[in-house]
């Protein structure tokens, strides 16, 4: 299982930090989900004894912005997720086979009904649940968080599209380990085994697109290398 | 008053917890903190049933261990509720529920140091 972190700068902790602590609490890996900080993934997976994925966290104002980011960052790094947050950004995000994951999508104003749902089974791009508000507000933003996260459930569920889920934590002390992201989701009405598919689909995600960037990829199907033998 | 026949006692788990927080922690700050976070996230009946207590608590140089009981069978409620606690005076604080035992020797044996 993943867990998609804030790093220093974007965070208040570290990339070493947070692989750190990722592994003590039994996690196989962690996604640097980066705006301006820039990790060194290959020497942090070594020194960690975890995987550590490099990514990037789209932060645009409006989609006119946000695509010529996807455009410029999606052959530097694994992961390409866009922060959600206005009906526009998430609109543009699922419309996008480029996008990996929108983040976020009930952020401010932001909003998620059917068809962008419906949109984002289509394109594959996985929606976000942040689990950040449940485990770090309470009171009315709590509420709202959490009638937020039932309304994406839902639409997710019906249109069966891909989804990640992350606890979006600024600082190391923010993570928590996947059994204890799993019991807060059951708390708050999600099925164990979705919490854990969606800590997973980090790691599923980072693995294909580790191998669409390898050299042997052509296109889905098809690939560069010796052909196998008959066996007559 | 007289103390309880066996079988009508309650049954309970305990979890080995560790913590990280820049700052001091006292235990009675912490304790405060699970109740707070238990009775925001599960309410006032869950946070009723889960009956969280702090038992052991040592905390030293920005790291320490604790044990929190709960009720058997709230174990799950138990833990979303100290994952909620991030938070304690101001300063922020990770917890991470490193084990779960039936008695309070063995959760020392096996998870604390």
């Amino acid at each position: 299982m993943y867990e998609a972190v804030h790093a220093h700068p974007d965070g208040t902790s570290t990339a070493t930090q947070f692989a750190t602590t990722a592994a003590r609490v039994g996690y196989e890996g962690v996604v640097i989900r980066a705006r301006e900080a820039t990790p060194d993934c290959d020497s942090l997976r070594e020194s960690a004894g975890i995987d550590v994925v490099d990514a990037v966290e789209i932060v645009a104002p409006d989609p006119e912005r946000a695509s010529g980011s996807v455009g410029g960052e999606r052959p530097d790094h694994t992961l390409v997720c866009v922060r959600g947050g206005t009906d526009r950004l998430n609109r543009f995000a699922v419309e996008n086979e480029r996008v990996d994951v929108l983040t976020r999508p009930m952020d401010g104003d932001g909003d998620v009904n059917h068809v962008l749902a419906n949109r984002a089974a289509t394109n594959g791009v996985r929606i976000e649940f942040d689990f950040g508000p449940v485990l770090r507000s309470t009171g009315g933003e709590r509420v709202r968080a959490l009638r937020d996260l039932r309304k994406l459930r839902e639409l997710v569920a019906d249109a069966d599209a891909p989804y990640v889920v992350s606890a979006t934590p600024d600082s190391h002390l923010d993570l928590r380990a996947p059994r204890e992201l799993v019991a807060v989701g059951e708390v708050v009405g999600f099925d164990p085994e979705t919490v854990r598919a969606g800590l997973r689909e980090w790691g599923a995600l980072a693995e294909r697109n580790r191998h669409r960037q390898s050299e042997s990829y052509v296109s889905p199907g098809v690939e560069r290398g010796r052909y196998e033998e008959d066996e007559s | 008053m007289k103390h309880l026949p066996k079988h009508l006692r309650p049954h309970w788990r305990y979890l080995a917890v560790g913590l990280e927080a820049e700052a001091d922690l006292s235990r009675s700050a912490f304790q405060r903190a699970v109740w707070y976070a238990a009775s925001n996230l599960l309410g006032d009946p869950g946070s009723a049933d889960a009956d969280l207590r702090v038992l052991r608590f040592d905390f030293e140089d920005g790291t320490g261990e604790a044990v929190v009981r709960a009720r058997r069978g709230e174990v799950g409620p138990a833990r979303a509720a100290l994952a909620c606690v991030h938070d304690i005076d101001g300063d922020s604080v990770g917890v991470w529920v490193r084990g779960v035992s039936g008695t309070i020797r063995a959760c020392e044996e096996t998870y604390l140091d």
